[in-house]
């Protein structure tokens, strides 16, 4: 087990934000699950104690929602710090830029979305003035010296694009490209989502062109032949561990920390994925 | 001082602004804005409980003018803020001056006056962190105090 996914709210502040004409709204295709985390200092340095008591932790990704709307961030982030293994922020970074120079030397590498090539593009999915702000929080991050992570959210609209967002990418840099497609979960809460609907395996030629194209990159996808993160873990703020698999379009939550190990999740979870492959090789 | 007058209560430091008092001149206090929660947000207060800039001396407004001018000149060059909203409200009871900065995730609302109260509803509900705010004013302070 190499990664822990930290979710530390589910709450996001890209909602609120104006979209763009014709657009559904902004970032409706997102799948996080609604509902508070509840969460107190106390709860979040007995998580931490618990993270820090299992040693074979390497990377740990803070998430959400938008860690940056949390009143517990920096409490977070310290408490990350002191583990002393790589942070990925994950971000929409809207709030990123007034943070940058406290992150410094606390994260390691900043993940940010980058659906388009331009304004037109990425703002359809994400706000007016999303395209704008990522590249400026590209430009200002890379001048600080993090590692970034760009994230693209891939549907009908941007494939034709996709060929442009590949040539800025591929002058970031970044130390991974994760390409998603929309996934059929929560739906409950999204509405007008069928646009962000796109074709299975034209997905998969546009990921196996790029990879082909760009081999200096590292490109994930759900269909690449290498998971980004083939064994994680999910923990809240509020100390529920979940485990995500293949064939669940639901993470599955497997209890809470506050009450168990670390390890004896881990130890669940590799069960799980190995049953799992198994299921998939027949 | 007026009784209950938060810009007088400010101005004798009975009432702390995010950070403290960032900086002060012989009739002026710089601070952090009071209550919206805004990185680089500045509020320059009179001392004396005045209305309205017709209320100054000229002494006092070359000292105000100068006064802005320094903070404005340290959020471009300590923050990077490329744009600013300067305001003065005579609504308001005690003469404040607000330099209110446009940072980039505020473009997403609009650029402009007219977008200054979205932006503020929308801080009030994702208000940037103490800390961060803190950090900057403590910035400005070690600046202005050189």
């Amino acid at each position: 087990m190499d990664t822990l996914h930290f979710i530390l709210t589910n709450e996001c502040n890209a909602y609120q934000m104006p979209r763009t004409a014709n657009s559904p709204g902004v970032c409706k295709f997102c799948y996080r699950q609604t509902g508070k985390i509840e969460t107190t200092p106390e709860i979040l340095k007995h998580i931490f104690k618990k993270i820090s008591n299992y040693k074979k932790i390497n990377e740990i990704v803070i998430t959400g929602g938008e860690p940056l709307v949390s009143p517990y961030f920096e409490q977070v982030i310290n408490n990350t710090n002191a583990l002393n293994i790589y942070t990925t922020l994950h971000t929409n970074g809207i709030l990123l830029e007034p943070e940058l120079s406290y992150l410094e030397e606390k994260v390691s590498c900043i993940s940010l979305p980058l659906d388009g090539s331009n304004s037109g593009t990425q703002d359809y999915y994400r706000g007016k003035g999303f395209f704008d702000l990522t590249m400026s929080n590209i430009t200002k991050t890379q001048q600080k010296g993090f590692d970034i992570g760009i994230n693209t959210f891939v549907s009908e609209r941007n494939l034709q694009d996709i060929g442009y967002i590949a040539k800025i990418v591929s002058k970031i840099e970044p130390k991974y490209w994760l390409l998603s497609q929309y996934r059929e979960i929560n739906l409950n809460q999204r509405i007008g989502c069928d646009v962000y609907r796109s074709n299975r395996s034209k997905f998969k030629q546009v990921i196996m062109k790029l990879s082909d194209e760009y081999s200096e990159l590292k490109i994930y996808s759900l269909e690449s032949e290498q998971d980004i993160y083939p064994e994680r873990v999910w923990v809240q703020a509020d100390g529920r561990v979940y485990t995500d698999l293949t064939r669940n379009s639901q993470n599955i939550l497997l209890g809470n920390l506050l009450e168990r190990n670390l390890e004896e999740f881990i130890n669940m979870i590799k069960q799980l994925k190995l049953k799992e492959r198994g299921a998939l090789n027949d | 001082m007026i009784e209950n007058c938060l810009g007088c209560q400010i101005a004798k430091k009975t009432i702390a602004c995010p950070g403290g008092t960032i900086f002060e001149t012989d009739n002026f206090v710089l601070n952090q804005d009071f209550d919206i929660p805004i990185e680089s947000f500045f509020i320059i207060g009179s001392k004396k409980h005045i209305k309205s800039l017709i209320d100054l001396s000229e002494e006092e407004l070359n000292e105000l003018i100068i006064l802005i001018n320094k903070v404005r000149k340290n959020m471009k060059q300590l923050f990077e803020i490329e744009i600013t909203y300067i305001f003065q409200d005579e609504n308001a009871p005690h003469f404040h001056i607000w330099i209110f900065p446009q940072l980039n995730w505020m473009n997403m609302i609009g650029k402009g006056i007219q977008h200054i109260p979205s932006i503020i509803e929308y801080s009030k509900k994702y208000p940037a962190k103490k800390e961060g705010i803190i950090r900057r004013v403590n910035l400005l302070k070690e600046k202005l105090r050189i």
